[in-house]
């Protein structure tokens, strides 16, 4: 009895490395609460933390987490989930179909004024059958609901009501059923989380984690070198020579689903002209503006290439200058000493550009010399969040934006092409779009949503709405030191468990 | 009588200054913010209909006055109200003491060192380290320190990958907190951006003046003892040079803060703004304010008390 008790636990059991996993972020997050979550470092934190009830495996498809099994009802109506019995709270109380209620009903409530209650928009209501049983009803038929099942579940005997509040003492002390939990928030704003023993799949395998704020972005690397840091979420173009000849550091590179472009406010002259927004994308030399910034693939639509929805058929546009002049000579523009002007007023404009996007420095100061050649004066501001936020997207003041939109796997471009998205502040309007998109988010068939997307990606390459950039290849930094590393291109540590210390 | 109802006087105008600067202060800070592009609510919210309801939970849509008068009150009370985004829903007062806590000794202790370096060694008129520290003072603060911790971490790191020695508690700056950050601190601080070179300009002139008065010639030619003389007449110039450097220590805070990875103040001020976390703005600077106006203050007494002809005057 006793050898066989041994082997088996020898076989079972996980132990967590004694060493720490340090990892950096620019800004420490102000608010540990999933429904609260504005920013990547807090979105990496949830994972560490929080469970969903489902997430995505290494081939990025939906698999259950906190889901035991699930039904589907014939309609798409209603979805019928059986929890597993085995995951406690981080407090040792179990998780039951009660705390998955309150979590959606708590997104949904007014009074909680979550950022993430647009994620549950499509559920009706949540009933719960016994300690486990949940079935979820939608508002309209649904073909792959598990796709936006992801969002983190939370534990509803933390809250006294299903209102939660920004400022609930949850926000420095989560409860959840992550691999992590959360120890300390220490006055160096770094957080220090320690492995869950009763964690989904055993205990971690690196018994803590500590996120250090390091708000200069060039200095993470070097702590990197140092080996004061152990993992860097993302490694500046810059860096990578370094990096990459450094033996005790391995880069992981990583498909993410985040592309750069250059936007045109077209409730403004001359960008309601679809020819000046086509002449201007003549005049940019893409791979000219990329070599400085790093490598990556260029684009003609609004997806990036390894995406279904991307259409291989559409060619990025090429630098051709002679094709801009005749678009701009029809729009009206005429060419005097060099420069481009309509009645008189030369065309000039404001390129905005936000002021945390990596290397944007550059790509600004090429952009402007590239257009200036091509006959275009274009000054140039840099926005901090808040402005940007309130400027660009509140306020639509803007004549050219240089920014980047990145996506979760679902794609969802909705929102930043239909004439009513919430993110569609460049004011594009093309009813034949705005077709396709409703068609991809209400369809049930695979086929038929690529199809429909891959045809908006065609049209909005005619459209430019945007000037489509590139998707950076993006690299994340880790020592050597730590083994069987797989990252999550969105969430980072969704497959931490799995990781551990080597030698 | 008349003397005494004078010193009231003066005493009153003093403490009218102060209260004036802090209520000046208050509604400049008002104005400013409520000019300055994008609130809290746009980082937050997205949504219009999210943002709205931020904005009328977060008192957003407040006249200036009002908020003017509310800001006022916490000086009294101690209330700003809660963090926005920088820390949400904690009473900005904690925060206030956190910050205040590590940013604290950095200030007197870059203004303790500024004064006892300054002008020790133009009263001992060492020329020649004068000399040397008046030329690091011209580098501005954030050079100082950023060349520092960047020179200690080259060097302990080519040690440690040579094998001369195993990393030191301090290893690597500035992400771990330990005392030579905090020395470093200080020093970058009480020197850097002319802090130096100007205490000890000020310092000498005051000295040079007090050295060719008639009561220290009279002194003389007393053979009274000339030390404690000219110590006690520098202690008031030497205040009032205090006084006029301490709010560049409190703006100094922010750049060394921020360049050090302490979390003080300063740093809290900076993230405060980014994050456009209004009352902890507002609690912050106001903290600033009546440091500054509050040494100014000190000085002023301190003269009143100590200075028998300003007695006079008033």
């Amino acid at each position: 009895m006793f050898p066989t008790l041994s082997l088996a636990t020898l076989l079972t059991a996980s132990t967590a490395d004694a060493a720490s996993f340090r990892y950096a972020e620019d800004q420490a997050p102000g608010i540990v609460n999933p429904l609260f979550s504005t920013t990547m470092s807090e979105a990496r934190v949830n994972e560490l933390l929080f469970d969903g009830l489902y997430s995505d495996n290494q081939e990025l498809a939906t698999v259950p987490e906190l889901v035991q099994s699930d039904e589907l009802s014939e309609d798409g109506m209603s979805l019928t989930m059986r929890l597993r019995s085995d995951v406690p709270w981080h407090d040792g109380r179990p998780l039951k179909a009660e705390d998955v209620a309150f979590t959606i009903q708590a997104m949904k409530d007014p009074g909680t004024l979550s950022t993430e209650a647009g994620r549950v928009s499509f559920i009706e209501r949540v009933e719960t059958q016994g300690e486990s049983l949940v079935v979820l009803h939608f508002t309209e038929p649904q073909a792959r609901p598990q796709d936006k099942l992801t969002f983190k579940i939370l534990p509803s005997h933390a809250f006294s009501g299903s209102t939660v509040t920004r400022s609930d003492s949850f926000r420095s002390r989560p409860l959840g059923t992550g691999p992590y939990k959360l120890v300390s928030y220490n006055d160096d704003n770094s957080i220090t989380f320690q492995a869950n023993s009763e964690g989904l799949g055993g205990q971690a395998r690196i018994g803590e984690v500590v996120m250090r704020e390091v708000s200069d972005k060039s200095y993470q690397a070097k702590l990197l070198l140092y080996e004061s840091l152990e993992g860097l979420v993302r490694v500046l173009p810059r860096d990578l020579a370094v990096l990459q000849n450094n033996r005790k550091i391995e880069l992981y590179p990583y498909q993410t689903n985040s592309w750069w472009y250059v936007g045109f406010n077209q409730a403004r002259a001359p960008f309601d002209d679809v020819r000046v927004r086509q002449a201007m994308s003549y005049l940019v030399d893409v791979d000219a503006l990329l070599a400085p910034v790093g490598t990556g693939e260029i684009l003609s639509g609004p997806f990036v290439r390894s995406s279904p929805f991307y259409n291989h058929k559409v060619n990025p546009r090429s630098y051709d200058d002679a094709r801009a002049a005749t678009l701009l000579e029809e729009a009206g523009f005429v060419r005097e000493g060099g420069m481009w002007s309509r009645d008189g007023e030369p065309l000039t404009m404001t390129l905005s550009a936000h002021r945390t996007l990596e290397s944007a420095q550059e790509v600004v100061i090429n952009l402007q010399s590239q257009l200036r050649t091509g006959g275009v004066t274009v000054e140039v501001e840099f926005l901090d969040e808040a402005e940007w936020k309130a400027r660009i997207w509140r306020q639509r003041d803007f004549d050219l934006v240089l920014s980047q939109w990145s996506f979760d796997r679902n794609e969802d471009i909705r929102e930043q092409l239909h004439s009513e998205g919430a993110r569609n502040f460049g004011s594009y309007a093309n009813p034949e779009v705005d077709a396709l998109l409703d068609e991809a988010r209400s369809t049930r068939d695979p086929q038929a949503k690529k199809a429909a997307l891959r045809a908006v990606h065609a049209l909005a390459s005619q459209d430019s709405p945007m000037i489509f950039l590139w998707t950076l290849d993006s690299y994340s930094a880790i020592s050597t030191r730590v083994d069987d590393v797989v990252i999550h291109p969105f969430y980072f540590f969704t497959w931490v468990r799995q990781w551990h210390m080597g030698s | 009588m008349k003397s005494r109802s004078g010193l009231l006087w003066a005493l009153l105008r003093h403490l009218g200054s102060f209260v004036l600067t802090l209520v000046g202060c208050a509604l400049l800070l008002q104005i400013l913010l409520a000019l300055a592009p994008g609130d809290a609510a746009d980082l937050v919210a997205d949504d219009p209909l999210l943002r709205a309801a931020l904005i009328e939970q977060w008192h957003l849509d407040q006249p200036v006055w009002r908020r003017t008068l509310e800001s006022l009150a916490g000086l009294f009370t101690g209330q700003f109200g809660e963090s926005l985004t920088f820390r949400p829903g904690t009473p900005v007062s904690e925060l206030l003491l956190r910050g205040a806590a590590s940013s604290g000794p950095l200030f007197l202790g870059a203004l303790l060192l500024s004064l006892v370096a300054g002008a020790g060694m133009a009263w001992l008129k060492w020329e020649r380290g004068a000399r040397l520290l008046s030329l690091l003072s011209i580098a501005p603060v954030f050079l100082i320190a950023a060349s520092a911790v960047n020179a200690l971490n080259q060097l302990t790191f080519a040690g440690l990958q040579a094998g001369w020695w195993s990393a030191p508690g301090w290893f690597a700056l500035p992400i771990n907190d330990h005392p030579l950050k905090t020395a470093l601190a200080i020093f970058a601080l009480a020197i850097g951006s002319s802090a130096f070179s100007e205490i000890h300009q000020a310092s000498n002139e005051s000295l040079q003046a007090i050295r060719n008065s008639a009561y220290v010639d009279a002194a003389i030619a007393r053979g009274a003892p000339l030390s404690s003389l000219i110590l006690r007449n520098f202690l008031l110039p030497l205040s009032a040079i205090g006084a006029r450097r301490a709010a560049f220590f409190v703006g100094g805070l922010v750049v060394i803060e921020k360049v050090l990875h302490v979390q003080g103040a300063g740093a809290m001020l900076w993230q405060a703004c980014r994050l456009r976390d209004w009352p902890l703005v507002i609690g912050l600077s106001l903290l600033a304010a009546f440091v500054v106006a509050g040494a100014r203050l000190l000085a002023d007494m301190s003269r009143l008390a100590l200075d028998p002809r300003l007695r006079g005057q008033a």
